[in-house]
C-alpha cells in the first residue's frame, strides 16, 4: 500500500485500475487516524488500487501536483488526476468518494 | 514477536534526519528537491554509527545492533534518558527501573515536592533517603550509575548545559506540581502551579528543539484533562479517530486527528491542558516527537527495584494535597479514620499500580513516535468508582490485617460531578505496545497495608494524621468539611452509572 | 600534452594495477592508506549494512585504516578534490573532497573555507545529466570546474604554506566515460573538443607542478585505466536465469526483495555476495557450501561469451585476495571483465547484454604511476598495485 516516488509511474500513472492515492506525513495527526481505515479498504474489493505516499520522503510527484495540505486524497484514472480532496475523512466519507468516482 | 520489531530508523532518536530530510508543515509548498546522491530516495546518517555512511532509513529495530530485545520490547542499548523530576514518587522509581534495564539515566530535581509536602506539614510516610544516599545505594546494590544534578526546570541556561552534555535520546518530564488541591488553595498557589508547570514545559521544549530534537519526549499529562462529560461520550486518546464525525445542519465532517475537548477539574489540571497545547505546537513547528501520557491515578508502593533495599524506597504521600485516593484510603484505614468519600462517591476514574505505570513508560520509550508526531495515550489499567475502592480497601484491611475499617461520606470540597457516566478508550498501550496490566488492585493494597503497618512507618503516619482529612475547598472558603454519614462497608449499594473501558477494536472499526 | 611529455622525461612512468574491486572508492581508499580493502574496509561506494540487505553509501567514516596524512601529522597538507573522502574530517591543513559529496558544507575543512566556495559557485562534480542535454555544455562545464579547482589551489596557497600538495583531476574520468567514442574516432564531431579538454588538463598539470621546486618529489597516478565499451553485461540477470538469484515483491525495488532461495547476488559492478546464513537475514548458503558455490560461479562466469569473445577475464575469490581485520565484510567473489565489457548489477534487467549509455569503462590493470626523484631505479616492481604507490612516495620524500 505504501509506495515511493520510484514506483509512482508504475503503480499510479500506469495502473489499469483507478487509483486512490493518499499523501500523508508523520507530523499530521489526522493522517495517523486514517491509516487503519485505508488498510481496511485496501483489503476489500473496492474497484480501486489504494496507495499511500509519505510527502516528506517523496518530494518529486508531490511537487508536480502541488500538494500542500495533508491528508491529500487524489483519484487517478488512466494516469490522469481526476479528483482531489484535502482533510480528514471518516470511512463512510471515503467510501462515498470512491463510489462517486468509480 | 515484539511489538516494536518492525519500527525503523524513522522512529529511532539516533537517526540524523536534520539536514537530510526537509519536513514541512501543513500548507507550505515544497521548495528545492535534494536527492543528489542516488535514486534510492532519502538518505540519513546514524548518530551512533557514523561509520555506516549514508543509507536509507529502513533498518528495523530487530535488525539493528543498537536495539536489543528485552521483556518490554526492543530497547535502544544504553539509551540516554533524562528524567525531569527524578527525585519524585514516579521519577525515582522509573530511574531505577531504566537503570537496571541498561539505560544511561540522568535527571534533575529541585526538591520542590519535598518542600511542598513539608509546607502542608506532612512528609513521605515511607522513610526515604536523600538523593546522594539513593544514588550511592543504587550504585552499590545494582551497579548502576545514575547521574543527578540539582536544578530547577526554569534555570534554562544551566539545564541547557546539562542537556548538551548528556544529549538525551529520551526525555521524561515528571517535573511538575501534581496536586489539584494545592493549586486551589489561593492565587499564590494557583499561579505557582501554573508558572512552574506550564512555563517550565514551554522552556524545556525550546531547549529540546535546540539541543536534542530527535529525543522521544514523554510528557506526563493526566486523564483529568478530559473531564467527565455528562453525555457519556467516549473519551478518546487525545485525538479524534477518523470515524468520529460531527453532524450539523445535515452535513458531516470527520474530526479525525483533531484534539479532543478538554474540561479540566482544577487549576493544576488547567496547567496540564496548557502543556498539551505547548507540546502539540512544538511538535508541529519543530518536528519534535512526543507522547502526551494521559495517566490515571497511581497507587501503590511496589516495584522490584524500590522494594529491594530500604534506601531505595520511593516516597508515599497521604496528605490531602499530594496523596492519591487509594494510598490515602489505606493510610486512613491504618489510622482508624473512616475512609473519606467526597459526596456520593460515584466518581469514576482510571487507576493503575506503580509497577504497571512504570511498564507503560518503558514501552513508550521503546517505541518512539515518528518525526513531528504528537501522539497521546490513555494510560490506565482499570476504571473504578471511588465508593468501590473504599469497599475494597476496607475488605483487605479488615480481612487480611484485622483492622476495623469504616467509610464516611463527606461534603465534596471540589467542584466536580460526583455521579457521571464514563466511557474511556485506552487501546494504544495494549494493542500497539503490548501492555497488559499485571498488578491486581487487591495485591497492591495488601502490600501497602503490610508496609504501613510496620512500626517505623506507622509511627511516621501517626505524626501526619492531621494532614489527611480534606480541608481545601475549591471555593477558596476556609471552613470545615462536614461529615455527612459514616457507614459500615458492605452496607451501601453502588448505584448510578457504570464505567466502560474500551481496550481493543471490537469489530475492526476504530 | 607537451607538459606531461616533458615531465615524463624527468622521471619514471609505469603501468599500475588498480584495486580489487576496481571502483574509485576502493581504489582511492587503498591509495591513501597504502593497504587493501581487507584492511581499510572500503569495498565500494556502496556496501551492505551488516546483518541487512540495506545498502549504505560511502562516507569517510567507513575508512578503518589511517590515511597517509594522519600518520605524519606535522606535515601541513592541501588536498583538493579527493574522491571518497566525504565528509571532510579534521586534518593538519585543508581539504576539499571530491565525488561523491552531497553537501558542499560537509565537503570542506576547515569550515571557514565554505562561505567562499559557496559564493564562488564551486562544484564538486559536474551534473551528469548535462551530457544528455548538450555535449558542448558538458565539456564546457568540465573545463570550468577544472579551472575553478586550480584557482582554488592558487588562492589557498597564497593564504598559507603547505608541505604536501594533493591535487586530483576527475574530469578525465567523466569525459572518458561519456565520450570515449569521441576520442577513438577522429571523425567524431566532438573529437577536437575532447582533445581540447586534455590540453586543458595538461595546462592544469603544468600549473600545479609549477608550485613545486623543480626537484621536489612528485608522484602522478590514475586510480584505474579506461577503455571502450562494446556492451554492458547484466550480471544479476545471469544469476537470475541460472537460479542463483530469486526475488520477491516488496514495494521498493532494491536488495530487500531478495528471498531465501537466493544463493548469490551481485552489487556495484563487480562484487558478488553469497547469501550466507550467518551474514544476511534471509541467508541460505551454509559456510561448508561456500567453496562449492564459489566454484560453480567461477565456472558460470568463465563460460560466458559474447560474439565469440570471453566476457570475464578473472574471478577472484574472497579468501585469496582480501587480508586483514575487515576481510570478513568482503564480497565473496570479485569479477574482472575483459576489456570492452562493462559490468552492471541492476536487479531487474530483462536482457543479459544491452547497450551501455556510456562509451568508456574502467580497465583494471593499466592505470599509470609516475615518479620523479626515484633514486634506486632497479628497486621498482614491474606492475605495482595502487596500494603500493604511497609507499613509493614515502621513499621519494625520504630521499630529499
Amino acid at each position: 500500500m505504501e509506495i515511493s516516488d520510484r514506483e509512482f509511474e508504475e503503480k499510479v500513472l500506469s495502473s489499469e485500475k483507478p487509483v486512490l492515492l493518499e499523501y500523508w506525513a508523520s507530523w499530521c495527526p489526522p493522517c495517523h487516524t486514517i491509516k487503519k481505515v485505508l488498510k481496511k479498504l485496501d483489503g476489500e474489493d473496492t474497484g480501486f488500487r489504494i496507495v499511500t505516499v509519505n510527502v516528506d520522503r517523496n518530494l518529486g510527484y508531490a511537487s508536480k501536483y502541488n500538494v500542500k495540505g495533508v491528508p491529500c486524497f487524489m483519484i487517478f484514472k488512466q494516469g490522469e488526476l481526476i479528483h482531489r480532496e484535502v482533510g480528514a475523512k471518516s470511512e463512510k466519507q471515503i467510501r462515498v468518494m470512491l463510489t462517486e468516482h468509480l | 514477536m515484539q511489538h516494536n520489531e518492525e519500527k525503523t530508523c524513522w522512529n529511532c532518536p539516533a537517526a540524523l534526519l536534520k539536514g537530510n530530510v526537509d519536513f514541512r508543515a501543513c500548507g507550505q509548498s515544497i521548495s528545492a528537491i535534494r536527492n543528489k546522491i542516488s535514486e534510492e530516495g532519502l538518505l540519513i546518517e546514524c548518530a551512533r554509527r557514523p561509520d555506516l555512511g549514508l543509507f536509507e532509513p529502513s533498518i528495523t529495530f530487530e535488525q539493528c545492533p543498537e536495539w536489543s530485545e528485552t521483556q518490554y520490547g526492543y530497547l535502544l542499548k544504553d539509551m540516554r534518558v533524562m528524567i525531569l523530576g527524578i527525585d519524585g514518587y514516579l521519577g525515582w522509581t522509573l530511574a531505577l527501573k531504566l537503570a537496571k534495564l541498561g539505560c544511561r539515566v540522568s535527571g534533575i530535581d529541585n526538591y520542590l515536592r519535598r518542600k511542598a509536602v513539608a509546607e502542608k506539614g506532612s512528609k513521605s510516610v515511607v522513610p526515604i533517603a536523600d538523593m546522594a544516599t539513593r544514588l550511592r545505594t543504587a550504585k552499590e546494590r545494582f551497579g548502576v550509575d545514575i547521574d543527578f544534578r540539582e536544578l530547577d526546570l526554569l534555570d534554562r541556561d544551566e539545564l541547557a548545559e546539562y542537556l548538551r552534555e548528556v544529549q538525551p535520546e529520551a526525555v521524561v518530564h515528571y517535573g511538575e506540581i501534581p496536586s489539584a488541591p494545592y493549586s486551589m488553595v489561593d492565587a499564590e498557589h494557583a499561579i505557582r502551579t501554573q508558572h512552574n508547570n506550564t512555563l517550565g514545559t514551554l522552556g524545556v521544549l525550546f531547549l529540546i528543539k535546540e539541543i536534542c530534537p530527535e529525543a522521544n519526549i514523554l510528557k506526563l499529562g493526566t486523564m483529568g484533562e478530559y473531564g467527565t462529560p455528562l453525555t457519556g461520550r467516549p473519551i478518546f486518546e487525545g485525538l479524534f479517530p477518523a470515524d468520529a464525525v460531527l453532524t450539523w445542519r445535515g452535513q458531516e465532517w470527520s474530526m479525525g486527528g483533531e484534539l479532543t475537548p478538554r474540561d479540566p477539574a482544577s487549576f493544576y489540571h488547567v496547567s496540564k491542558v496548557q502543556d498539551t497545547f505547548n507540546v502539540y505546537e512544538a511538535c508541529k513547528y519543530w518536528w519534535l516527537r512526543s507522547y502526551d501520557v494521559m495517566q490515571g491515578v497511581i497507587f501503590g508502593v511496589h516495584t522490584e527495584e524500590v522494594a529491594a533495599y530500604p534506601d531505595l524506597r520511593t516516597r508515599l504521600d497521604v496528605d490531602e494535597w499530594f496523596g492519591t485516593v487509594i494510598n490515602r484510603f489505606v493510610a486512613q484505614a491504618v489510622l482508624g479514620i473512616p475512609l473519606t468519600i467526597y459526596g456520593s462517591g460515584e466518581q469514576i476514574r482510571g487507576y493503575l499500580a506503580l509497577e504497571d505505570a512504570m511498564e507503560c513508560m518503558v514501552r513508550l520509550l521503546s517505541s518512539p513516535p515518528e518525526p513531528g508526531q504528537y501522539d497521546v495515550v490513555n494510560q490506565l489499567s482499570q476504571l473504578y468508582k471511588v465508593k468501590e475502592l473504599a469497599e475494597i480497601v476496607a475488605k483487605v484491611g479488615s480481612q487480611r490485617h484485622g483492622l476495623t475499617v469504616r467509610i464516611q461520606r463527606v461534603e465534596n470540597p471540589r467542584v466536580e460531578a460526583d455521579e457521571h457516566p464514563f466511557l474511556v478508550v485506552a487501546k494504544k498501550l495494549r494493542e500497539n505496545l503490548g501492555y497488559q496490566p499485571k498488578t491486581p488492585l487487591e495485591v497492591e493494597i495488601d502490600r501497602m497495608f503490610t508496609l504501613l503497618l510496620q512500626p517505623r512507618v506507622r509511627e511516621r503516619l501517626e505524626s501526619v494524621r492531621y494532614t489527611v482529612f480534606p480541608t481545601t475547598w475549591w471555593s477558596g472558603e476556609h471552613k470545615e468539611t462536614m461529615t455527612l454519614e459514616v457507614y459500615e462497608p458492605g452496607t451501601h449499594v453502588t448505584a448510578g452509572y457504570s464505567p466502560d473501558l474500551v481496550v481493543s477494536d471490537h469489530d475492526g472499526d476504530e | 600534452m607537451p607538459h606531461m611529455k616533458e615531465l615524463i622525461k624527468q622521471g619514471r612512468l609505469m603501468k599500475m594495477r588498480s584495486s580489487l574491486p576496481a571502483n574509485s572508492a576502493a581504489s582511492w581508499s587503498s591509495m591513501i592508506t597504502g593497504t587493501n580493502p581487507g584492511t581499510h574496509g572500503v569495498y565500494g561506494f556502496t556496501d551492505f549494512i551488516p546483518g541487512t540487505y540495506t545498502v549504505s553509501y560511502h562516507s569517510s567514516h567507513k575508512l578503518k585504516a589511517p590515511p597517509f596524512w594522519m600518520t605524519e601529522p606535522e606535515k601541513r597538507v592541501l588536498i583538493i578534490n579527493l574522491p571518497a573522502a566525504y565528509p571532510a574530517q579534521p586534518l593538519n591543513g585543508s581539504m576539499i573532497t571530491g565525488f561523491v559529496s552531497p553537501q558542499l558544507e560537509k565537503a570542506v575543512y576547515p569550515p571557514d573555507l565554505y562561505p567562499g566556495l559557496r559564493d564562488g559557485g564551486y562544484e564538486v562534480d559536474v551534473d551528469a545529466s548535462l551530457f544528455s542535454r548538450s555535449i558542448s555544455l558538458f565539456l564546457q562545464k568540465l573545463e570550468e570546474t577544472l579551472d575553478r579547482r586550480t584557482r582554488l589551489l592558487d588562492h589557498l596557497m597564497e593564504k598559507d604554506g603547505y608541505d604536501l600538495l594533493f591535487f586530483v583531476v576527475t574530469g578525465t574520468d567523466r569525459v572518458e566515460h561519456h565520450l570515449w567514442d569521441a576520442y577513438a574516432d577522429s571523425t567524431h564531431d566532438q573529437h577536437p573538443e575532447f582533445l581540447g579538454f586534455f590540453k586543458k588538463v595538461d595546462a592544469a598539470v603544468a600549473h600545479v607542478t609549477s608550485k613545486l621546486d623543480h626537484d621536489a618529489p612528485l608522484m602522478m597516478l590514475s586510480d584505474h585505466g579506461m577503455g571502450p565499451v562494446e556492451t554492458a553485461v547484466n550480471i544479476n540477470t545471469l544469476l537470475r536465469e541460472e537460479g542463483y538469484l530469486v526475488t520477491g515483491n516488496t514495494p521498493r525495488k532494491n536488495f530487500n526483495n531478495i528471498r531465501e532461495e537466493t544463493r548469490a547476488f551481485a552489487s556495484e559492478s563487480s562484487k558478488i555476495y553469497l547469501n550466507h546464513v550467518d551474514r544476511f537475514p534471509r541467508g541460505s548458503v551454509k559456510p561448508e557450501d561456500t567453496r562449492k558455490t564459489q566454484g560453480e560461479l567461477v565456472d558460470l562466469l568463465s563460460g560466458l561469451s559474447y560474439n565469440g569473445r570471453k566476457v570475464v577475464k578473472t574471478v577472484h575469490l574472497k579468501q585469496e585476495v582480501f587480508r586483514g581485520p575487515e576481510a570478513g565484510n568482503a564480497p565473496d567473489l570479485v569479477v574482472i571483465p575483459e576489456n570492452g565489457f562493462s559490468l552492471k548489477t541492476g536487479l531487474f534487467k530483462e536482457s543479459l547484454f544491452e547497450e551501455d549509455f556510456l562509451s568508456g569503462t574502467h580497465t583494471d590493470d593499466d592505470a599509470f604511476l609516475y615518479l620523479r626523484g626515484w633514486s634506486q631505479e632497479d628497486e621498482l616492481p614491474g606492475h605495482p598495485r595502487i596500494e603500493d604507490s604511497i609507499h613509493f612516495f614515502r621513499k621519494l620524500m625520504e630521499n630529499v
